[in-house]
């Protein structure tokens, strides 16, 4: 049985806003909050946000792009057209979330705010540039995905915060991108390393932009820029992926109980070769 | 303990109830319901023993506390039969052999409802990835997944 807590459910962002100021936890989907409560995490009280109507929007805009409310479920997600279309690496990502149970009440903003390292809505999202709205006493504000995560399980977010929303800008023409989780079981999973990649290309097929991700292997979900600028260009070849790879291996620094560190560096320099291969592939179907 | 008056539907029957806002939905489904048909396996969203459907979708009935059901209808294993006449899903497990020990059975058999609910010719990957959040310890899943694409010929006629 759970320990005892209060509960408020609230109406608005508003009264969201007054509970988290008041040491309230946010709770949404509770597939993670729940579980700590059962091996005994206590809280004073959570703020039930997963009834706010404006939190559960998903909405695509030909010039905006993708906003995705905060108490969307990965399922809802997955089952999106235009993220199917424009950014099938969210695809890759939430559909390796936990497992259906999981997916269909998880949210996207209760992912990025559990902030572990291997989230794998995270990986994705900095791919696309996305950015995180967050409210709170102040005001909204908005922060690049990049900078949201900053620790193991640490964020910006400010006691009185709470993610709003999270914007992906539009896609250009002529990109690809995918991300690919290293799993031992398939599902129910802590990646043991994930690996994204954005091409984007102009018409002779050189790569003017390009995004290489690594989760799991550092304090936060992290871009690799080093990488990204040894696939930046030319022509993708062998060569450069084999040196974007090399740039990944040797920017991982996984910490970890649950498999050799050293073993998670190989995997990272065997899967971005992969993921590019995906991304790639991608590209020119789209073409 | 705060107390909150919820209403809500489980299988096919409307329902008022009184619980602690720190009850589980499993909880109450077994305890205060006597619905025990649905399993408390692991009780921390790991190995889908109390998967139920709640509003089309199948959960985790452990990692639900039981006030989110207010407006919802749910789904339990004890929903599936009428006048004394398996679902045809339960029918094609016992018919596959799908069930050893049988505790795992009534998650499983929603995961499985849950698919064929919206997707009534599922092929072996769909099935698959249905039941990704159901462990068996049994029956090495072989015939959980025939007995699952049995139920999708029953369902279609064949």
């Amino acid at each position: 049985m759970l320990k005892p807590f209060k509960l408020i459910s609230v109406c608005n962002l508003e009264e969201a806003v007054s509970g988290a100021a008041n040491g309230l936890k946010i709770f949404a989907g509770g597939t993670d909050i729940l579980v700590m409560m059962h091996k005994g995490a206590e809280y004073s009280g959570l703020a039930d946000i997963s009834r706010i109507e404006e939190l559960k929007q998903i909405t695509f805009d030909e010039k905006d792009g993708l906003k995705i409310g905060a108490c969307v479920t990965h399922s809802e997600i997955i089952s999106n057209e235009f993220v199917q279309k424009y950014y099938p690496a969210l695809v890759d990502g939430c559909s390796k979330i936990g497992s259906v149970q999981v997916r269909n009440k998880g949210t996207i903003g209760g992912n990025i705010c559990n902030a572990s390292p291997a989230a794998d809505s995270a990986g994705p999202l900095l791919l696309y540039d996305a950015t995180v709205e967050i409210i709170g006493k102040d005001g909204r504000r908005e922060v690049p995905a990049e900078e949201f995560f900053t620790g193991v399980k640490r964020t910006v977010l400010k006691q009185d915060e709470l993610v709003v929303c999270i914007k992906l800008p539009r896609i250009t023409e002529r990109e690809g991108s995918a991300y690919l989780k290293l799993m031992k079981r398939g599902a129910m999973e802590i990646g043991i390393m994930s690996s994204g990649i954005r091409v984007i290309c102009d018409e002779n097929g050189i790569c003017r932009d390009a995004r290489v991700t690594l989760s799991a292997v550092a304090v936060t979900p992290i871009r690799v820029r080093s990488a990204e600028e040894a696939l930046k260009g030319g022509k993708i070849t062998d060569e450069s992926i084999l040196q974007a790879a090399e740039f990944a291996y040797e920017t991982a620094q996984p910490k970890t109980w649950r498999n050799s560190e050293e073993w998670s560096k190989d995997m990272v320099k065997t899967y971005i070769p992969r993921t590019v291969d995906l991304a790639v592939e991608r590209m020119k179907r789209e073409c | 303990m705060e107390k909150r008056t919820i209403s809500f539907e489980v299988n096919d029957r409307h329902m008022y109830m009184t619980v602690p806002v720190n009850r589980t939905l499993l909880e109450m489904l077994r305890d205060d319901i006597g619905l025990t048909g649905t399993k408390e396996g692991c009780d921390e969203g790991e190995c889908g023993a109390c998967t139920v459907i709640m509003d089309g979708k199948a959960i985790h009935s452990c990692c639900t506390l039981a006030v989110e059901a207010d407006g919802r209808t749910i789904i339990t294993i004890e929903g599936l039969q009428h006048d004394d006449m398996l679902d045809p899903i339960q029918q094609a497990f016992v018919d596959a052999g799908a069930v050893q020990c049988g505790y795992c059975t009534p998650g499983m058999i929603l995961s499985a409802k849950a698919l064929l609910d919206v997707n009534s010719t599922p092929s072996e990957e769909d099935i698959r990835t249905a039941i990704e959040g159901n462990i068996c310890r049994c029956t090495g899943y072989e015939r959980i997944v025939q007995a699952i694409s049995l139920a999708s010929d029953y369902l279609n006629g064949k």
